[in-house]
């Protein structure tokens, strides 16, 4: 289980450095990082946070902490639907994906502001929208893909 | 989890945010950090499926190159014959100009090694909000902070953090880009900035009693000490007067960004004696100190734009009437500068 949970993450890391090579400004990380938010393993948890935060501060462009800040606030508005949904269910994901949006344009918007750089309002929006679009549909392959694998190393 | 759980949880996040945040911009390590290993990570991934795309696409292209190979083959023929006879032109210049340097005691211009590099992706990520490219160089192979890079068309732009095999470049197309150009015939300095993807450059800081024309072509001056001479940036497209005695240039790269799949690196042989180039990312001036935009439209504006035009139009009737070896090699169609500084002073 071990190596194919292994395997699992790092063709997923793949999968998602190609696919942001090909659509700019949209984390493809992200639907994983919920992945690993449901799975509620704290150990890997923490792996699979600190390698995309990681992977991510080293791709971008912008000196730390949007990256933090924006993962930051996928946790708490996660542990906050906890009290109020279903955490696995896709309507769940759904309403998250368009939350999170809104949060990736306030936290790049200020991140970028606080830097000084220059800021174009339109193509952030329209990346945060792509994100909200985007996340659902890498949310749910991941999602199934991993629940096929527990089930087949079960087996 | 309880409630008071989570509030504490959230400070505790929110304070170590502020660390880090205040540590790395303080000593840069987190940023270094990310270079060395999250853009190498991703670096190593792209190589790998651009060799598995490159396979696959060069065993299926290869086929059908050959269907029209004999006709292309005719074609390049004749184009290198016409180059051959460029070149020849070109040496018997290149000999005639070193032969006046020397006579001129002019020292020769140390010459920058270039290194090729190959574009990997262009924005990578949410976190990748500067007009950018990754290209295959990092520090230990040529690429670091500040490398200037080209294509054979003209200026890409600057090395702007660079992992040991993997950097990320900053495009010229970038608002925050800025690199010190020179027009090609008249010599007028300004300074030219991105727009954003798919923008205009602007020329700045050009007064109004500079003469530009339309289609001129803009190279780098070295001024910033970050380019060599002479790179071309961009050609000329419009030229208006702004609300600030200054003339407002709109320019178009000579580099299609998109397109490029193999870069130049610039290696500066003197790099270590030279002083600190400009900085690669200029950030945003805060509102209260940026220039005004506004094109000015009024009567005074006009009067002054068509005694620009008319001013511009009695220097290339004189240049015309001026032997051939008097007037500018390039085109012929405008007045040397001595012709340019006399009718001023008139």
């Amino acid at each position: 289980m071990r190596y194919a949970n292994f395997f699992w993450w790092l063709g997923y890391v793949i999968l998602a450095v190609i696919l942001q090579a090909r659509v700019p400004g949209v984390d493809f990380l992200l639907p994983g990082f919920i992945v690993a938010m449901q799975e509620a393993k704290v150990k890997q948890f923490i792996w699979v946070a600190l390698s995309f935060l990681l992977l991510q501060e080293g791709m971008g462009t912008m000196a730390f902490g949007a990256v933090f800040l924006w993962y930051l606030t996928i946790i708490i508005l996660y542990i906050a639907g906890q009290w109020l949904f279903e955490v696995e269910s896709l309507a769940f994901v759904l309403l998250l994906s368009l939350v999170l949006s809104v949060s990736h344009y306030v936290v790049m918007f200020l991140l970028a502001d606080l830097q000084d750089m220059y800021i174009n309002t339109q193509s952030l929006m329209d990346e945060s929208a792509y994100q909200a679009f985007v996340t659902p549909f890498l949310w749910h392959l991941a999602h199934y893909t991993r629940r096929g694998l527990r089930n087949a190393t079960e087996a | 989890m309880s409630v008071r759980r989570v509030i504490v949880l959230i400070i505790f996040f929110f304070l170590l945010f502020l660390g880090v945040y205040t540590w790395n911009a303080r000593t840069g390590k987190w940023d270094a950090l990310g270079a060395n290993v999250g853009l190498e990570v991703t670096g190593g991934i792209l190589r790998i499926v651009m060799l598995v795309n490159d396979g696959i696409s060069s065993t299926w292209t290869n086929y059908w190159d050959l269907v029209d190979v004999r006709k292309e083959n005719d074609e390049l023929m004749q184009e290198r014959d016409a180059l051959l006879i460029e070149i020849a032109k070109v040496r018997e210049e290149e000999s005639e100009l070193e032969r006046l340097r020397s006579l001129l005691g002019f020292s020769y211009p140390p010459q920058w090694k270039m290194e090729g590099g190959r574009v990997l992706a262009w924005r990578l990520g949410s976190n990748d909000f500067l007009d950018s490219v990754v290209i295959s160089k990092g520090f230990l192979n040529g690429a670091k902070t500040g490398t200037p890079i080209i294509v054979p068309q003209g200026l890409v732009g600057r090395v702007l953090k660079a992992g040991s095999y993997t950097s990320i470049a900053l495009l010229i197309s970038d608002p925050g880009s800025s690199v010190s150009v020179v027009t090609s015939k008249l010599r007028v300095h300004g300074i030219i900035q991105g727009e954003g993807p798919g923008n205009l450059l602007s020329m700045r800081f050009v007064k109004q009693n500079e003469f530009i024309s339309v289609g001129e072509i803009l190279v780098t001056s070295g001024m910033d000490l970050s380019y060599p001479k002479g790179i071309p940036v961009a050609r000329v497209v419009s030229v208006e007067f702004g609300a600030d005695a200054m003339l407002y240039i709109k320019a178009e790269p000579l580099v299609a960004f998109r397109k490029i799949e193999e870069v130049l690196l610039l290696q500066n042989p003197f790099e270590r004696l030279l002083p600190q180039g400009s900085p690669i990312y200029s950030p945003r001036p805060r509102e209260f100190f940026s220039p005004s935009k506004n094109i000015v439209d009024s009567a005074v504006n006009k009067n002054s734009k068509e005694a620009y035009d008319v001013f511009f139009d009695d220097q290339q009737k004189k240049n015309q009437e001026l032997p051939a070896n008097q007037g500018l090699v390039e085109g012929g169609n405008l007045a040397p500068p001595s012709e340019q500084i006399q009718t001023r002073n008139n």
